[in-house]
């Protein structure tokens, strides 16, 4: 009887024959970028140990199988291959006590700790790596910032092991291209934030094409970015679509940012050369300690000064490539906007620039304040600093949407006074909001709150706090020096104005908690 | 930021301030030369803002792409 079970050293030969299948021999799997990718990045994250699932029933493949690949005159298999990796050096024997339970508590807890994910070999001609969940690379001091993952749990032969990761897979380009296989991965992490569904890819690729469509939807040769708002809207959310063409003034790498904080995957569709569009789903970020770009995007009207000029690279889920992917992002010139390098490559051999044409973000319905709309506020509050000698250079806005309960969870950890902590503690808040801290000279120096769940059209904004004694004090007596009322209003507007000279006007009656 | 008889200091305490322990200072402007600075910063101000009302438009064209790699 063959185990049902294989335990092998991690080579990249092991991890080709372990991924290989009657139809795609480890030679060819030897050529296939994503395999390739996979070992490279298994190495990395320290992988020693492969243990191979022999039958493994793969919900998201059987749905495929299901759809297309049953009717096949060749008799594709049902079942697929799960390979485990660990950071652990396993045996045969030790895999079987530790599944056995008769194995010591901390050596079996040692292993489970060393868990590194999985992937799963389907049992097809090409697009063989299916659902595959890996740890991602630490977070090397506080510069990458994975935000777009989820605790998954698996289970091999009875025994629990846990990942934190985001779901993906290659395209098969029968049931899902990769527009389908980018929205896949983002239903993942929204089902966790929102609760909302997170349907197989097969099932996307027939919901998306519901409306009209030019032609056969299997084989699936791709979506329109139309298609894809609609796959979004199926599933409870709303399509946040923003053109990021170089004719727009967005900043693209702030925009991302300020959703990746709170988990929200960006869909960024990107132009590859002159073969077409691309769709990568944006998993995290590395964020620089000072600026690695003059300015986020071109155009006669600079951006404010944002967290983005410190990004220097996103990570994604490219189904071309593999898991989180490095995409270095190449900052605007004058004769070039902002365009990504990652691991795409011509026939030469030379690395493809990715250029950035939309961002397509899944967002609860009631989040109907966006980043844009956000950022106008920021923009009128910015004219000020000048004129208090704080220069562009010293400057940064990092706006990112937020949940009242993190935002009051993270309140406590900050050093504001208590008068000030408490007000806001005990003030109730929408539920989602857009949190824009302005710090100068990397010291954090004031916050605005602006609600997300309001008509962008009127005055979002609910709350300033300020966070710096001195430039509390700076402003509470420059915003009321009688000859800038005026142009204070002209700058503000009068709500924005008197919010402000409000939140500088502290309470003194604060109820005491007894 | 300098200091002078004008400003202000301010030092935030514990994880506000930057590791450099920097003591930021904050100058305040002559009123009416800041007041006329700022009318003219609001066209500007305007004008940014009108390019975000204009970014926010999404076009059919776009919609239509089709993303196929």
């Amino acid at each position: 009887m063959i185990s049902p079970f294989e335990v092998m050293e991690f080579s990249s030969a092991n991890l080709f024959r372990a991924l290989s299948n009657e139809y795609c021999q480890p030679d060819e799997v030897a050529t296939q970028p994503q395999s390739n990718y996979l070992c490279g990045y298994l190495a990395t994250i320290g992988a020693k140990t492969v243990v191979v699932e022999r039958k493994y029933t793969d919900g998201d493949y059987l749905e495929d199988f299901a759809s297309y690949y049953v009717r096949c005159h060749a008799r594709y298999e049902r079942c697929c291959k799960r390979l485990h990796f660990f950071g652990a050096e396993l045996s045969d024997d030790t895999l079987r006590n530790l599944i056995q339970g008769s194995i010591a508590s901390e050596q079996g807890n040692r292993i489970r700790r060393s868990y590194l994910g999985f992937v799963v070999a389907r049992p097809l001609p090409r697009a063989i790596v299916g659902r595959t969940l890996l740890k991602t690379y630490p977070p090397e001091g506080d510069r990458r910032h994975y935000t777009v993952l989820r605790s998954y749990d698996s289970h091999l032969f009875g025994m629990k092991l846990s990942v934190l990761s985001l779901p993906f897979q290659e395209q098969d380009s029968v049931l899902a291209a990769c527009a389908t296989v980018a929205l896949w991965c983002a239903f993942h992490k929204t089902n966790d934030i929102f609760g909302t569904s997170a349907p197989r890819p097969a099932i996307i690729t027939s919901t998306a094409n519901s409306g009209d469509h030019r032609g056969r939807l299997v084989p699936s040769h791709g979506l329109i970015i139309e298609e894809m708002c609609q796959a979004v809207r199926d599933t409870g959310l709303e399509p946040e679509l923003i053109d990021c063409s170089p004719d727009n003034q967005v900043p693209l790498v702030s925009l991302a940012h300020g959703h990746l904080e709170m988990g929200i995957p960006v869909i960024l569709i990107v132009q590859i050369g002159s073969a077409g569009l691309h769709a990568i789903t944006l998993t995290g970020y590395s964020l620089q300690s000072t600026r690695v770009m003059a300015q986020e995007m071109l155009g006669t009207h600079p951006c404010i000064p944002m967290i983005g000029l410190r990004i220097n690279e996103f990570y994604g889920h490219d189904d071309q490539i593999g898991p989180f992917s490095r995409l270095f992002v190449q900052q605007p010139t004058a004769t070039s906007p902002l365009q990504l390098k990652g691991d795409w490559k011509d026939n030469a051999g030379q690395p493809i620039l990715l250029e950035p044409v939309a961002a397509l973000i899944p967002i609860y319905n009631k989040i109907r304040v966006t980043f844009l709309d956000a950022q106008v506020w920021l923009t009128r509050f910015s004219g000020l600093l000048p004129l208090l000698k704080i220069s562009t250079s010293s400057f940064e806005w990092s706006l990112s949407l937020i949940t009242t309960n993190v935002y009051k969870e993270t309140l406590k950890t900050m050093s504001l006074r208590p008068e000030d902590l408490l007000r806001v503690l005990l003030e109730p808040q929408p539920r989602f909001m857009w949190r824009g801290l302005l710090r100068v000279s990397e010291i954090e120096v004031f916050e605005l709150l602006v609600d997300a769940t309001d008509m962008a059209n009127s005055f979002p904004v609910f709350d300033a706090i300020w966070r710096h004694e001195g430039f509390r004090k700076a402003m509470d007596t420059f915003l009321r020096l009688p000859a800038m009322q005026p142009s204070l209003i002209g700058a503000l507007t009068r709500r924005f104005l008197d919010l402000l000279k409000d939140s500088l006007s502290l309470p003194t009656d604060v109820p005491k908690i007894s | 930021m300098t200091s002078d008889t004008h400003g202000t200091e301010g030092q935030s305490s514990g994880e506000n301030a930057s590791a450099k322990g920097t003591t930021l200072r904050f100058e305040l402007p002559d009123p009416k030369t800041a007041a006329a600075e700022l009318t003219r910063r609001t066209e500007e101000i305007k004008e940014s803002i009108a390019a975000v009302e204009r970014a926010k438009v999404v076009t059919h064209k776009l919609l239509r792409k089709e993303v196929s790699i």
